[in-house]
């Protein structure tokens, strides 16, 4: 039985098909997974270091995206939201799963309590844009959401990992 | 079962000919606005990603152009998203108030928040009843008079401060300026 986490930082990896570096904007929501009821992958930062799990998110990438940023919230973000956090170790060590009990269908509108609270949980994290794509060591630029439109990055220079 | 749609179909489909209820300003902006997102999702080949179907496209330019302009003046290219699940979002922020609708094949849903709380909501709205003009055009008015709620209390706070502090002329520099 997966066991339920109820502190701990999630990292959730993040495509450019979700953000846009030149724009510094996040072009959809992020934390939405297909899956029923809505479950969204995550890794326990203390499990693995940042640069084992670029590679990870580089090596599993099944459809052509490229791996460019972690989003990063706690888990107290996620209980905050209604949701719960569930740790698998599959198909990794440290992932983990963010569950919300809501059902989407494929091309019907999202429920509003959902993108409400997906809404709120992206506002929470904090985004590290890879600034060394190449290279193996993940090393990062830190951004904040903005509180009000919570597609927009706001550069947080003074933590650059 | 989800149904395929190829590139071109989205060119060819209905949305995206002359129609004389689209000759409106920003309805070159807001075709290549959606195109061009289309075109990204399809050079992203994102296997989890479901594309949006014509009919929410057709479905997100009705709503849009059923509201009003002073709220569809707001908004802006990165505000409309294709969501994993084929659902289309735009989201709107004005000051403090943020619009939130997702837009999918039948029907859409929609909320306000104003500075962090949940106004106004409704789910399920069909695109198919005949009341919905009449619906979309309350909303509208709703959103166009707390868009105006926000100004009138803007200015309000602008001139509450005529009588303490001499800075508020350089926010309002029209001497004769008063609310209506």
């Amino acid at each position: 039985m997966n066991k339920e986490l109820f502190s701990g930082v999630l990292l959730r990896f993040v495509t450019n098909q979700e953000l846009s570096i030149s724009k510094r904007k996040l072009k959809k929501l992020i934390f939405l997974d297909s899956r029923n009821p809505i479950e969204i992958s995550v890794a326990l930062e203390n499990v693995q270091s940042l640069s084992d799990y670029k590679e990870i998110a580089q090596s599993t990438d099944s459809s052509g995206r490229n791996f460019i940023a972690f989003s990063k919230i706690t888990v107290g973000d996620v209980i905050a939201n209604d949701g719960k956090t569930t740790l698998d170790n599959d198909p990794f060590e440290g992932h983990a799963n963010i569950l919300f009990d809501f059902i989407i269908e494929d091309n019907k509108p999202l429920p509003n309590a959902l993108k409400d609270r997906i809404i709120n949980l992206q506002k929470s994290s904090l985004i590290l844009i890879d600034s060394n794509l190449s290279e193996d060591e993940f090393r990062a630029d830190i951004y904040t959401v903005d509180q009000v439109n919570h597609k927009k990055l706001v550069i947080q220079s003074e933590y650059t990992i | 079962m989800t149904k395929e749609y190829s590139s071109n179909y989205f060119i060819e489909t209905e949305c995206f000919s002359a129609q004389n209820r689209y000759r409106h300003q920003n309805y070159v902006l807001l075709i290549k606005a959606i195109r061009s997102k289309l075109v990204e999702e399809n050079r992203a080949r994102d296997q989890n990603q479901i594309k949006p179907n014509p009919d929410t496209i057709k479905n997100t330019l009705d709503l849009l152009f059923q509201l009003d302009s002073t709220i569809l003046n707001q908004l802006e290219f990165d505000d409309i998203s294709t969501e994993l699940n084929g659902s289309i979002s735009v989201d709107i922020f004005f000051r403090d108030l943020s619009i939130y609708f997702s837009i999918g094949d039948s029907s859409f849903n929609y909320f306000v928040k104003h500075q962090g709380e949940i106004i106004a909501e409704k789910e399920n709205i069909s695109f198919s009843q005949g009341d919905f003009s009449q619906t979309v055009a309350a909303i509208s008015d709703f959103l166009k008079y707390t868009f105006d709620h926000n100004i009138n209390a803007y200015f309000h706070k602008v001139l509450s401060r005529r009588n303490t502090s001499p800075s508020y002329r350089f926010l309002c520099p029209e001497p004769n300026f008063e609310i209506v």
